[in-house]
């Protein structure tokens, strides 16, 4: 059953289009992340959704019910913002009841302790009930804000961030309780997030999002298999796509200021970007034919892998190597781009084109 | 000045420990507190004193008597006095209660975005920045029982004219509205400082959750600004305690002395009969009573801070 589902939503503040024309819609029990840089329109579509927001155009469809001139309270969704919206007059029980106390979601008050008690169970808070919001350390507070959210059980839980102003280890703990709280309940989920790896640890699916566009929404998989935009290769992955800027020459494709050709169609014409997934760049440290010469930038050791970033006149990647792989600071490098692994997509626009063999779709 | 570093040092080290810190920090403090002491504690010592003096500055030359607590034992035991404070109490509670059911109810509206809102609000701060007595002087031609623009819209309504200065329990009202014109504006822009430290995100994630405007008006906007609106509620308090000077312009304290206040007596007593002695000790009673009020409001503010 589809909970929930925008279209054609547009929205500008003064001359910035905040959002332009976004199609969105998710099944019951879904958790779509929203992934996009800082400035995407995360924020703005979960404001529209929950009503904070009015659309310039478009409409939101709750329930196959449209509320696009409804009021937030008679939504029936729940946010947890990036700040930590609790009121800091009240105690934790009091806040996490705050919304089945209010006028629209009343419940009688044995079944407020109740709702709050397993809310705050979930979330292993249960210790934290008698203190005060400012006693509270920064992770206590967004296990705090997403109990309120969840004690409701609204039909969408709209997560703004929730997790970015947070240590690295909390994150990793709270994306498991996130994860945990909505295979409990079955609860129908926006994950809105500019960080790759804790979107991909919670959501099903994944909506693609710059400059106030949606780019592409599907799974992980199928993004994998087949980015739709050189944007999304931008965004996905860890580390992202590797992209190369290149030239459709009589021959073939020419990568830019690198001594490597790709097939490509028989006539010349512009430029494009070429782009590959890291896993799929081939490495060696000795020099071979067909590989093209590069050098160690940088490296990061990862505990069991190390990432490192090699870097050829203006041409870079980064790609994640083995421990015991050969490559310092510094070390010359020998990579190939095999060509049933590579992505074409415009330069300009950075839509996806075709020029002759790329990866195929599984 | 690196090699002005290591120099200086040498001086610091070079200079006899002759005098020790709590010295040294004693002579920093003495300024200040010679000016504290001056300005705050010379006058209220004095005050003490002439409070326990029969002493009048129209006749210095006949000298002060000490005559212990009398003053403050003849001034007590005069029912009259006792009735100024109930009246003075009655005038408090009445304007303090207008200003704030009036002063915090408009600046809630003024929350919300509309043309020529600044324009607005500006021009509602003005009362406050008039001096008392012309704003007295004001609300008397107002309130003249003949001419009056108040009386004109009674009759307009169909009522009988009113004698709202010449009859206690109405001059009490009168006073309460001028004090009250006057005064809102201050509660108006405390409210107004207030509802605007509260982070919108606040309000948004209340809204969701199914809070209508008057439950977040109770559960979030009151709560959170309770801190400033207490300090508001001080200054007003102690500020009506103290009202003469519309007291003054408006009804002279009359009819007869109906419509005294405890200070608009106080200024009797010492500029009128010239009873120095007795209207020090009528000042150290008025300052107790401030001083007991105000400690109520610091215990309240510092639990809430501590709630906070």
């Amino acid at each position: 059953m589809t909970v929930l589902r925008l279209s054609g939503l547009s929205k500008s503040f003064g001359a910035k289009q905040a959002l332009l024309d976004v199609d969105l819609s998710m099944e019951e029990g879904e958790v779509l992340a929203l992934l996009g840089p800082t400035g995407a329109g995360k924020t703005t579509t979960l404001r529209c959704i929950a009503g904070l927001e009015k659309p310039d155009r478009g409409s939101v469809h709750l329930d196959n019910r449209d509320v696009t001139a409804t009021s937030p309270r008679e939504r029936d969704v729940a946010v947890v913002f990036e700040g930590f919206n609790l009121l800091p007059t009240l105690s934790v029980f009091d806040n996490i009841a705050f919304p089945l106390r209010s006028p629209v979601y009343r419940r009688p008050e044995d079944e407020v302790r109740r709702e709050v008690a397993q809310a705050a169970a979930t979330l292993r808070i249960g210790h934290l009930l008698d203190r005060r919001i400012e006693q509270l350390s920064g992770g206590e507070k967004q296990r705090v804000a997403i109990a309120r959210a969840l004690v409701r059980r609204p039909r969408v839980y709209l997560l703004d961030e929730p997790l970015s102003a947070l240590d690295l280890k909390l994150r990793e703990s709270l994306q498991g309780e996130i994860k945990a709280m909505y295979q409990a309940t079955g609860a129908t989920v926006i994950y809105a997030s500019h960080d790759y790896p804790s979107a991909a640890a919670i959501a099903t699916r994944m909506a693609l999002i710059e400059k106030g566009r949606i780019l592409q929404c599907a799974t992980i998989g199928e993004i994998i298999a087949d980015p739709r935009h050189a944007a999304v290769g931008r965004l996905v992955g860890s580390p992202s796509m590797a992209q190369f800027p290149a030239h459709v020459t009589g021959q073939g494709i020419e990568i830019d200021g690198l001594p490597m050709r790709l097939p490509g169609p028989g006539e010349a014409g512009g430029s494009l970007l070429v782009g590959i997934w890291p896993e799929d760049i081939e490495l060696t440290t000795r020099p071979t034919d067909g590989y093209a010469e590069g050098r160690v930038w940088a490296t990061d050791f990862r505990g069991r892998d190390k990432a490192i970033e090699v870097r050829v006149g203006s041409q870079r990647f980064r790609k994640v190597v083995e421990l015991d792989l050969q490559a310092q600071q510094g070390d010359p490098i020998w990579f190939r781009l095999p060509p049933g692994r590579v992505f074409h997509f415009d330069a300009a626009t950075g839509e996806r084109i075709d020029h002759g063999p790329t990866r195929r779709a599984a | 000045m690196r090699q002005a570093i290591p120099a200086s040092r040498a001086t610091a080290h070079a200079v006899p420990k002759a005098i020790s810190d709590r010295t040294i920090c004693g002579l920093f403090m003495a300024p200040a507190l010679a000016i504290l002491i001056l300005m705050v504690a010379y006058p209220f010592i004095s005050l003490l004193y002439y409070s326990t003096l029969n002493f009048s500055i129209l006749n210095p030359a006949k000298g002060s008597e000490f005559i212990g607590l009398e003053n403050y034992t003849r001034l007590l035991s005069r029912e009259s006095v006792w009735e100024r404070f109930v009246f003075t109490g009655q005038f408090v509670l009445a304007t303090v209660v207008v200003q704030f059911c009036v002063g915090v109810a408009v600046a809630y509206a003024f929350q919300r975005n509309f043309r020529g809102r600044d324009l607005l609000f500006t021009i509602a701060m003005l009362p406050m920045m008039l001096c008392p007595i012309v704003v007295g002087f004001l609300w008397r031609y107002m309130f003249n029982s003949e001419w009056g623009v108040v009386n004109y819209l009674v009759t307009l309504l169909g009522f009988v004219k009113i004698d709202w200065l010449g009859v206690p329990g109405n001059a009490l009202w009168a006073v309460v509205i001028a004090d009250a014109w006057m005064w809102t504006p201050f509660v108006i822009l405390l409210a107004t400082a207030a509802f605007r430290g509260i982070p919108t995100d606040i309000n948004e994630a209340a809204e969701i959750d199914g809070a209508s405007p008057f439950f977040r008006f109770t559960r979030v906007t009151l709560p959170m600004s309770m801190p400033i609106l207490l300090i508001a509620f001080l200054l007003r308090l102690i500020d009506a305690f103290k009202q003469s000077d519309l007291f003054f312009a408006m009804t002279g304290g009359g009819p007869g002395s109906d419509t005294e206040t405890v200070a608009f007596r106080l200024g009797k007593i010492a500029f009128s009969h010239f009873y120095t002695g007795q209207a020090s000790a009528f000042a150290v009673i008025m300052l107790v009573i401030i001083i007991g009020l105000s400690l109520i409001f610091v215990r309240l503010l510092t639990q809430q801070g501590r709630q906070d």
